[in-house]
Formats: structure tokens, sequence, C-alpha cells
């Protein structure tokens, strides 16, 4: 049986990171969500996703920090940043930091699933597993 | 406004539309959740499957034009963070012509960006130059005739970065209006251009009607 995609989402817009996980797992990808950086890191040390879709603008721990600590801990994670903002600059900060890629919110379900396809590739053809699928 | 003023101004509004931002996303997901959940049923087992399968669809279409209008209103608002930054001139004539949109449509006068074909750089004050190119596509427009099209085009005169904003094709040769012979609307313009160390040229030939700003 073909493993499924396992990612984690990390927004403070609980309903917006609910709804985008719904829609995922009806696409066949296991959502986990989380809506702060506290409690991303928590569920990376418990489900080591291969890939997490972080939001950079997040109260209290921003995305930008816990990508950080998350490449410091789990350098193969993949990790791609939902920026809000009309700059980049915050993208092109998170790709200095090792994020896979960035992505403007609101970003297009297609696009997203086809960026975490690319960021799931990249994790697996970096040597050996870390966490994975379900 | 000083520098401070702006400064805030710029930060207030792009707080502002990154909320509205957010509140489009959701709405976005919701929606397109909507539409995966109705499309997920057998076809006519609900009631107006279709009516409500293009409601979403219509959603959805509003939402990606909020979004560009909440994109244009953030940039716009980034435009005050610094009073020097490093401006991408295609890049700005595109946001130019989608800012100045509206006036131009109001008036049944296209307006576009026709950008330079290599990367064009310039560091200056970002706002005033967004400012400075509004007020040439407003004396642009209320020179210009019904139907007719306005392009906001950047350039390179004499080695120097310029804008073009004007009917036609770029125009190769110009008057360089000073202060005296100035109409009115382009007088209250030289405040802008001594800023930012412009000049604005009349180009008024048969093919060719605008004005050129040239950098110095």
């Amino acid at each position: 049986m073909e493993k499924r995609m396992k990612v984690l989402l990390v927004d403070d817009e609980e309903e917006f990171v609910q709804t985008l996980a719904e829609r995922l797992e009806i696409r066949g990808i296991q959502a986990l969500v989380a809506t702060d950086g506290v409690e991303a890191l928590h569920l990376i040390e418990e489900e080591t996703p291969p890939v997490v879709v972080l939001d950079v603008m997040m109260p209290g721990l921003g995305g930008l920090e816990v990508l950080q600590r998350l490449k410091t801990s789990h350098p193969r994670m993949q990790v791609i940043l939902l920026t809000g903002h009309g700059s980049t600059k915050e993208g092109i900060q998170g790709m200095h930091l090792g994020a896979f890629d960035y992505l403007m919110k609101p970003v297009r379900i297609e696009d997203l699933i086809k960026k975490m396809a690319e960021a799931y590739e990249a994790f697996a053809g970096s040597g050996t597993r870390e966490g994975g699928a379900a | 406004m000083s520098q401070r003023e702006t400064a805030f101004t710029g930060r207030i509004i792009a707080s502002l539309s990154h909320e509205i931002k957010n509140v489009l996303a959701t709405i976005k997901e919701s929606a397109g959740l909507m539409d995966d959940i109705l499309k997920l049923c057998p076809e006519r087992s609900v009631p107006h499957q279709d009516r409500l399968i293009q409601a979403a669809a219509n959603i959805r279409k509003q939402i990606d034009r909020g979004v560009d209008v909440v994109l244009g209103l953030n940039q716009f608002a980034h435009s005050m963070d610094e009073p020097r930054a490093e401006i991408d001139l295609n890049g700005l004539a595109e946001r130019m012509a989608f800012l100045m949109h509206r006036f131009a449509q109001k008036l049944g006068i296209g307006l576009i960006s026709v950008p330079y074909s290599e990367r064009l750089k310039m560091v200056t004050d970002p706002f005033g130059l967004e400012m400075l190119l509004a007020g040439a596509v407003d004396a642009c427009l209320s020179r210009a005739e019904k139907g007719s099209e306005i392009r906001i085009q950047p350039c390179v005169v004499e080695g120097r970065p310029a804008f073009w904003l004007g009917s036609g094709p770029m125009a190769l040769s110009a008057t360089l209006l000073s202060k005296a012979d100035c109409p009115e609307d382009l007088a209250a313009l030289q405040g802008d251009l001594e800023r930012l160390q412009a000049r604005i040229y009349d180009v008024g030939s048969a093919e060719h009607r605008g004005f050129l700003v040239r950098f110095s």
C-alpha cells in the first residue's frame, strides 16, 4: 500500500489551518496542525513530519525562529514558508536559514501540494529517514 | 509628511492589509472546502449542487481579485518603509499601472506598463518616486483622449534611468519643462522632481504624446 505523505501545518489562524488540513486530507495527505511555534516544536519531536508548512508571521515564537530551531535539530526536514506580506523579505531570509521554498499566502492548494511533493522528494533523497509517512 | 509620519502610515497600512489577507485566505480555503465536499457528493445528490459549486467558484474568483488589491496596498505600504531603497523599475512600472488603473478606467483610458528589456535598478526614495510617477500619470490622463492608452515604461536615456509616460512608443527627443513654462499640474511636481534629482520633459509630437522623466 502506498504511504501517505505526512505534513505539519503551522499557522496561528486556526480556522485557516484547520480548513486547509481538511482539504489536504480529502486529497490523501496526512495533515497535522499546530497553531503556535511551541506546539509546532512539540509535534515535530513527536511526529517527525518530513515536510513542515510554516507561517512566517506568528505571535510568540515566530516562523523564522521555529525554522532555525527545527533546522538545528532536524536538518533533513523540509520547510515551506507561507508569507503574508507583499514584501518577499521574510521569504528570502527564510531561504538563507534553510527553508526549502516560500509561497505567498493565500496560496492555491494545487501549488501548495506541488511544492509539498517537491519538498518530500528532497527529504527522501537526502539520506537516512528521520520520520515520514504514516 | 515627515519621514517618521510616512513610515508610521506605511507600517499601519501594511499591518492592516496583512490582516485582511489572512481573512481572505481563510474565506478562500472555506470556499475551497465547500467545493471539495460538493464535488465528493454523487451528482444531483445535493439540492442545487451545481449552483452551490458555481457560488463557491464565484467566491474564490472574487477572493483572488481581493488578494490582488490587498497585495497592491501592501506593496504600496512597504514603499514607505525606508527613505532610500533599491527599486526594480520594471516592477515599479507594473505596480504603478495597477495602482493608477482605476483613475484611468474612470476616464475611459487604458493604462499599461511596458517593461524595459533588461532589469533596471535605481536607489532612491520609493514613496517619493511613486508620488512623482502618479503625478505624471495624472498629467498624461488629463491630456489623453478617451479610448487611448497610456504606457508607463522604464528606459535608459544617456546611461541614466528614466520613465516614459505617454501614448505610443517611447519618444526619442523631448523639450525640458523648466519651472517657468510648466503647466500648473506639472508645476506641482517640481518639489518631488528636485528631491529625486529628476527632470521632466514634454513630448508633444503627433506620434508621441506624453512625458519623459529623467533621473540624474
